[in-house]
């Protein structure tokens, strides 16, 4: 019994001081899994793709255009719109000693394959960035705090099954008949049913940044040498050089050819990019990219010789025989989602707000316990109330920011200068406000009308997006569903959904507090 | 729940401080133990710390007293160091 | 094959959550006694459910995805049955019953699984 106690007082705790991160990182880190997408609809300048992607058509334009644009690159990749990727676009790297240096890319429309102006935008990106790096704090910390965060639901997690009495009985069990108990069940819920998810996910997230937290592990091995302690850390980061080359300039068979070859050899495959390293040397190799059928890797990969289209086998490294690198691997690779299909997609999504809720749930379920205690007790409750503010602000606050988030992209003049930042200030902005509004001085304030108040908003703010979409580019509702970009479907009918999801909250906030109203009159007549 | 404010604080830092040293520790002694390449090893001593720490955490709470719980971290604490020395230096 | 580890899924999650009382009595609109012979029987068949469901999962995308999918697909159904269970109980089993005709249908028309 006294156990149970102690993990009840442990699981209360330990999600509730990071709550509001850990409800961040949750909610971004899942809008993460939509990262290309969200950028996407955050380039409205990219046409809507009409017809399906024509490979042969239009790769030797985008080479063409890498041949333009820079002759001296040592490494290019050009992505196609096959399979998640709605984007046709080109990267190249220039080494050092040649002008602009570092990587460079650009978008190409994938009905002509002419080069398309897009806006500078922190995108997705910024959103699944910001579930591990944060934002304004430097990238070091940002690590420690989110391991710390997520160290903070491991313990949560782990201890929330110790003390869940039930947790087969009620495994399909959600009763809400009593406020309190409902709110309960839902977290119950919210938690059991995807718990692999929650454990993979944050016992993964932990992992991907142990070079951070965890250093004086390797440093127990090699000492402080840091020649050691790079070598440790490439053994997992470096993709390796899977060839050199050797400084000849040679004519290379044309990509286009290569992509022939490698389609006649894996037919039904889904080619979804092409890489070459050492490009226009006599030692280029080009790396073959398809949609992966089963497992959990992202894409088969072949490689060739670009000179002569045979197939090139990198030398075996000791690494590959690593039994830690490969649990690396699949723990990577199942935190990252990159294999998941559409399907898979939105499951990972779905389980990732669930996770969100979760967190939201137990702290809303916490504030109503307290509450109750002290009302019985007659303390003070300022501070219970200062708890549920700042619910309100966090839990309704973050969705309607990240809606503003999309709306100012939207808005924001295309070449104005830092627009990024702006983007990404904007965010933040919508969110102080939406933390500061349950704190206002005002003469009668109801917590549900607080909810109400904030749900609406983010109603307005998910209704609108579909309408400023139409407003503001070429790429709305109209000309998506038309050409099936169901890219841009998706996401303009995933916030009218959220739209209406906070509605339907509003209603029932409202429907609730009539009835309380009415009993309070009841009782008092 | 009555657990004294000194207690928590303690417990709270055996659990945050003590938790992440014993976690070290023991990855210290199965990076030098486990009958591997070194660098792996060392990897999956890596990998493997988060649990040790989130039992320390919990242990850190669950033990009766907060003497006991530090007392817990530290000893086998203590004793990892020692096997990790013996292996790495002897 | 998909269709049929989803639908298993969904039979396991149905039966499993048969076994308690509270769910029955909402379900069912005639109240009688379950015998514990038959919650045991129902138990069995729910896990059973669940393991094919798995193995489905496992032949069709390989053990690493299988594993992956089937327990997204259970997360999904399970949750979707939570629901459905309070909200309208009722509806459960016509719900289900409707599925099953689906399935049924697809089967004669010979369709992909």
């Amino acid at each position: 019994m006294k156990f149970r106690h102690s993990m009840t007082w442990l699981h209360t705790w330990a999600g509730l001081v990071f709550g509001a991160l850990l409800y961040l990182m949750f909610v971004t880190g899942s809008a993460g899994y939509f990262d290309l997408e969200i950028t996407r609809w955050m380039q409205p300048e990219i046409p809507v793709q009409q017809s399906s992607f024509d490979a042969p058509a239009l790769l030797p334009k985008a080479e063409q255009r890498l041949q333009q644009l820079a002759p001296h690159a040592d490494h290019v990749y050009i992505e196609l719109p096959e399979g998640r990727s709605p984007y046709f676009m080109i990267w190249w790297h220039n080494p050092k000693g040649v002008d602009n240096p570092g990587w460079h890319s650009e978008v190409l429309d994938p009905s002509s394959g002419a080069p398309v102006a897009v806006r500078n935008t922190a995108g997705g990106e910024f959103l699944y960035r910001l579930h591990y790096v944060l934002h304004y704090i430097p990238k070091g910390l940002a690590y420690w705090l989110t391991s710390l965060a997520a160290m903070f639901m491991l313990v949560a997690i782990v201890t929330g099954v110790v003390i869940h009495r039930r947790i087969f009985k009620d495994f399909f069990t959600f009763r809400r008949s009593h406020r309190q108990t409902a709110w309960l069940d839902m977290h119950n819920l919210m938690g059991v049913l995807p718990l692999p998810f929650h454990l993979m996910i944050t016992y993964s997230g932990l992992i991907l940044l142990m070079f951070s937290t965890m250093l004086p592990v390797p440093a127990s091995s090699f000492g402080l040498n840091p020649e050691k302690l790079r070598q440790v850390y490439d053994t997992v980061f470096s993709d390796g050089d899977h060839a050199r080359g050797n400084g000849m300039a040679a004519s290379s068979l044309p990509l286009v050819e290569l992509y022939n070859l490698d389609h006649s050899k894996h037919s039904g495959a889904t080619i979804a990019y092409l890489a070459v390293e050492n490009w226009g040397d006599e030692k280029a190799v080009v790396e073959v990219g398809k949609l992966a059928q089963t497992g959990l890797e992202p894409f088969d990969v072949s490689y060739y010789q670009a000179v002569n289209g045979e197939s090139f086998k990198g030398e075996s490294q000791l690494r590959d025989r690593f039994l830690s690198l490969s649990f690396y691997h699949v723990i990577e690779h199942l935190h990252e989602g990159l294999f998941a299909g559409p399907w898979l997609r939105w499951l990972y999504f779905l389980s990732g707000l669930m996770g969100a809720g979760m967190v939201a749930t137990g702290s809303i379920f916490w504030a109503i316990k307290r509450r109750h205690a002290h009302e019985k007790a007659g303390l003070d409750s300022r501070a219970v109330r200062w708890v549920e503010n700042l619910n309100v602000g966090v839990i309704a606050g973050l969705p309607i920011a990240i809606g503003g988030y999309f709306l100012t992209s939207r808005l924001l003049s295309a070449t104005l200068e830092n627009r990024v930042d702006w983007e990404m200030h904007s965010l933040f902005v919508v969110w102080f406000v939406a933390l500061l509004h349950p704190f206002l001085p005002r003469r009668q304030c109801d917590l549900s009308q607080l909810w109400a108040e904030q749900f609406k908003a983010a109603a307005v703010v998910y209704a609108s997006i579909p309408f400023v979409n139409w407003m503001t580019s070429e790429v709305h509702l109209g000309m998506s569903l038309k050409y099936q970009d169901w890219t841009l479907v998706g996401f303009d009918f995933f916030a009218l959904v959220l739209a209406a999801c906070c509605a339907y909250f509003v209603h029932k906030i409202n429907g609730r507090q009539r009835v309380s109203t009415m009993e309070t009159v009841g009782v008092s007549q | 729940m009555r657990k004294s404010p000194s207690s928590i604080v303690s417990r709270t830092g055996a659990a945050i401080v003590g938790g992440y040293v014993l976690a070290n520790c023991m990855a210290f002694a199965l990076a030098a133990a486990l009958p591997l390449h070194q660098i792996d090893a060392t990897l999956m001593a890596m990998q493997l710390t988060y649990l040790f720490y989130a039992v320390a955490a919990i242990w850190a709470f669950a033990a009766n007293r907060a003497r006991t719980a530090w007392l817990g971290l530290v000893a086998p604490s203590g004793i990892a160091l020692l096997i990790w020395a013996l292996l790495r230096f002897v | 094959m998909m269709l049929l580890a989803c639908f298993a899924c969904a039979c396991g999650c149905l039966s499993l959550s048969l076994l308690r009382k509270r769910h029955r009595k909402e379900m069912f609109i005639q109240r009688r006694v379950w015998s514990t012979r038959v919650l045991q029987l129902l138990k069995c068949f729910g896990l059973l459910c669940l393991a094919g469901s798995l193995m489905a999962f496992i032949v069709v995308k390989g053990v690493a995805l299988g594993l992956v999918y089937s327990l997204a697909g259970f997360t999904l159904i399970a949750l979707s049955l939570s629901v459905l269970l309070s909200v309208r109980p009722r509806w459960t089993l016509r719900l289900f019953g409707g599925l099953m005709l689906l399935l049924m249908m697809r089967l004669l028309v010979g369709g992909a699984w």
